[in-house]
């Protein structure tokens, strides 16, 4: 999404930053948002101030998962018949004059 | 459907057929006659002690088959000269000459019966030959049917996503129809069959495709137009030519294909005449006369006799000539293809199916009343087809017990008990020599004609074998090839009658139409032969210099099967020879059908990004996937929904992982689950085994 990067630099000694859960849930649900977006239209569409309010990007999601089903049939109607077992001598049977 | 009675008359092909058969047989029995008259001179006591007997019983049907064979190319020959390559007089093609463009169509279905197969290649066949039937102008005459037995949802999802694209690339929604049978009852016949009871009665026609059958538009309207004209045609056989080989192996084969083939195919039509044979694809066939005649029950016998008939397409033909439709072999029909196998391990598995499946025809040859006796001699030739190898094993074996006799000093001069004269053996190596000459001629004539036909009368189909020198050296090389492949051959099929005899199960699976050989494989298959073959010349040797010599080609080709079968698997040897012209035909040279270019040149992306997760996760994941899975599901009530209910619940705490796939894939039998499990995967919480699966395909999507 963001063709730039940032250099990171090495973190000295021992010393841990503590992990950025609540930036990652905020990405997490922007993220499905556009890649369901992306998925379903073939073309995500995002700016660079994207909306990272979880409960927006979740409203969004439901939204696109309530879409409705296709109309999609693989088959013709069925015209039902019967494949008959071959009979030596029924009244179907002409042998070769 | 029209047709429902047959016309009652004459059968007008029935003292033509009797005359060209005669002959055939008369020069076959004439034939084999000086043959055993040569080997009687030959053996050392003429054929009067025990095992020179059963040297005899042997080698007279070997060469029997033998003489048929090279009987039916020359016979091939002489009407492809007689009539100029205008095809057969009696042919449906040239009686039907002049109406055939203008007889009209009626609606017909194409049927494709798959079974795990390359669904990219399955389908890349399938829409070059709708694109051809499109270009044709009588699109709106055909509806295409793909009939799928395959049961690992990750081939039958993609199966249906590749339907799915050809409809909306062509628009042809509701006219191009995917069906998986959920049930697998009778493999490809009852697959077949239960198309035929859905929805047969909408097609006075059907025409049936291999999953590597290539048509072309030309081609399956013509078989239409021929049907119209021929009231008492039940079905019309094309004759398919090989393409799209790349291994040397499956090259050689087309080559083999292109080059005598249509001799050979000349020469069995002619004979056939109304009473050819069905090859199981590439055919039409008359619905309503196939639906009434033709269901095969499954067989009550004991042993292989018993259960699904394996090889149905001989029965069906035999069937519907014996309600008194006509079956056509029509060689003069261009534009039908097919592929071969890539490799001769492969091509041995394909054979192990279908010797158990000649095998049973001898049900059928012995016992079913009312079969043609054209289709009989078809049932025995299939059979015989296989039962040469055990043959020939034996005749090699009791060749090598009398070479033993002899060599132990074991002479009898009384074979007889009843003479008071003794039997001198007497040994005649000219006749032994003038005996596998005239055996050599037999088996090689036909090619030689074949390529002489080529070569003398054929100008504008030779350029598609290259230059003459090229042409030489691959007619060379593919007998050099057919010579080292035939022991080969022979040890396997004898293995696999044995094999049906005693009745082992025949795995039903799809074939491998595009992979090489590996030498492990290849070394683990061939090493029974490696063996006996050592064993056999060792005997020999220690046994008789010159008997040594004999069991060379046989012992040679033996013990080279793994290498030679590794070597002509490879894709860079074809495509070498290739590139050097050894071993081209029409198709390779863009002299074949426009069908098969548009076949090559097919533009097909593939259906899903390279990282995305198999198709059971890409199906219920996909916002546009799911969605055609929910449309494409029935909506349960009842105990199956009760069942699907508690499928689904097991599914969304435990994820896919905890099933079966198999089982997993029965969530895409219900539509209303199939949505609540994809709405439920996209809002999952991370933790959750579908939340997780969900943001790992967001991240694979990333990856380039």
């Amino acid at each position: 999404m963001n063709d730039t990067s940032t250099e990171v630099s090495p973190v000295p000694g021992n010393t841990q930053c503590e992990y950025p859960v609540a930036i990652c849930g905020q990405l997490r649900w922007l993220q499905r948002r556009v890649f369901y977006q992306f998925l379903q239209t073939g073309c995500p569409t995002i700016d660079l101030q994207a909306n990272l309010d979880i409960e927006d990007n979740q409203a969004d999601l439901r939204q696109r998962l309530a879409v409705p089903i296709p109309e999609l049939c693989a088959m013709p109607p069925i015209l039902r018949g019967s494949v008959k077992h071959a009979q030596t001598n029924t009244k179907h049977n002409r042998k070769p004059s | 459907m029209t047709d429902s009675v047959l016309p009652s008359t004459k059968d007008a092909f029935r003292r033509i057929a009797l005359v060209r058969r005669w002959v055939f047989t008369a020069f076959v029995l004439l034939q084999t006659s000086l043959g055993i008259w040569g080997m009687i001179l030959v053996l050392p006591y003429h054929g009067s002690t025990t095992i020179e007997k059963a040297i005899l019983i042997t080698f007279i049907p070997l060469y029997a088959f033998v003489a048929a064979g090279s009987w039916m190319a020359l016979f091939g020959f002489y009407l492809r000269r007689r009539y100029k390559n205008r095809g057969d007089a009696h042919s449906l093609m040239t009686r039907f000459a002049d109406r055939l463009p203008t007889t009209g169509l009626v609606k017909t279905a194409v049927a494709l019966p798959i079974y795990h197969e390359d669904v990219e290649r399955v389908f890349r066949g399938l829409r070059a030959s709708i694109e051809s039937v499109l270009a044709t102008g009588q699109g709106e005459m055909f509806e295409f049917f793909i009939l799928s037995d395959s049961r690992d949802p990750e081939i039958w999802l993609e199966e249906r996503a590749a339907w799915l694209t050809l409809c909306n690339d062509l628009d042809l929604h509701g006219r191009v129809h995917y069906r998986r049978r959920r049930v697998n009852l009778k493999a490809k016949t009852g697959n077949v069959a239960d198309f035929l009871r859905r929805w047969g009665r909408n097609f006075k026609y059907f025409i049936v495709f291999d999953a590597d059958s290539v048509m072309s538009g030309e081609a399956l309207v013509t078989l239409v137009r021929l049907m119209e004209c021929e009231p008492k045609a039940g079905m019309i056989q094309t004759v398919p030519r090989l393409f799209n080989a790349r291994s040397a192996f499956a090259r050689m084969q087309q080559f083999v294909t292109h080059l005598y083939g249509p001799l050979f195919s000349e020469g069995l039509a002619a004979l056939q005449l109304n009473e050819a044979v069905f090859w199981g694809h590439n055919a039409i066939i008359r619905t309503e006369a196939f639906m009434a005649h033709c269901g095969l029950k499954s067989m009550r016998g004991f042993g292989l006799w018993r259960g699904t008939v394996l090889s149905h397409d001989f029965v069906e033909a035999a069937f519907i000539r014996r309600a008194g439709y006509e079956v056509w072999l029509e060689t003069a029909i261009e534009g039908s293809f097919e592929e071969s196998p890539p490799s001769l391990d492969d091509e041995l598995i394909r054979d192990k199916r279908w010797s158990k499946g000649n095998l049973q025809h001898l049900r059928f040859f012995g016992f079913e009343r009312g079969i043609a006796t054209a289709h009989r001699m078809a049932f025995m030739n299939g059979i015989f087809a296989y039962m040469a190898s055990p043959v020939w094993f034996l005749f090699l074996l009791f060749s090598t017990i009398e070479v033993a006799q002899f060599a132990a000093g074991d002479i009898n001069y009384f074979p007889d008990t009843r003479s008071l004269y003794p039997n001198w053996p007497q040994w005649h190596p000219q006749w032994a020599i003038i005996l596998v000459t005239s055996t050599l001629v037999t088996l090689f004539l036909p090619k030689v004609l074949a390529l002489f036909d080529l070569l003398v009368f054929e100008n504008s189909r030779r350029q598609g074998f290259g230059s003459t020198g090229k042409l030489l050296q691959g007619f060379f090389l593919e007998n050099l090839f057919s010579i080292l492949l035939a022991p080969i051959r022979m040890l396997a099929h004898s293995a696999y009658v044995v094999q049906a005899i005693l009745n082992v199960t025949v795995r039903w699976a799809g074939q491998n139409r595009s992979s090489e050989i590996g030498w492990l494989q290849a070394l683990i298959r061939h090493a029974p032969g490696m063996i006996l073959a050592i064993t056999w010349s060792g005997i020999a040797l220690y046994l008789d210099a010159n008997f040594f010599y004999w069991t060379i080609p046989i012992s040679l080709s033996l013990l080279l099967a793994a290498p030679i079968t590794v070597w002509l698997s490879r894709f860079t040897l074809g495509d070498r020879w290739r590139r050097q012209g050894i071993w081209r035909t029409p198709p390779e040279q863009n002299l074949g059908d426009q069908v098969l270019v548009d076949f090559a040149e097919l533009d097909m992306p593939p259906l899903k990004p390279q990282n995305a997760p198999d198709w059971l996760n890409w199906t219920l994941l996909h916002p546009n996937q799911a969605r055609i899975a929910a449309a494409l599901a029935p909506h349960r009530s009842g105990a199956a929904k009760r069942a699907s209910t508690e499928l689904k619940e097991k599914l969304m705490v435990e994820g896919l992982q905890a099933l079966d796939r198999r089982k997993a894939a029965r969530i895409l039998d219900d539509a209303e689950a199939v949505m609540q499990l994809h709405q439920h995967a996209w809002m999952a919480p991370p933790d959750d085994p579908w939340g997780s699966q969900v943001d790992h395909l967001t991240r694979l999507i990333c990856i380039k």
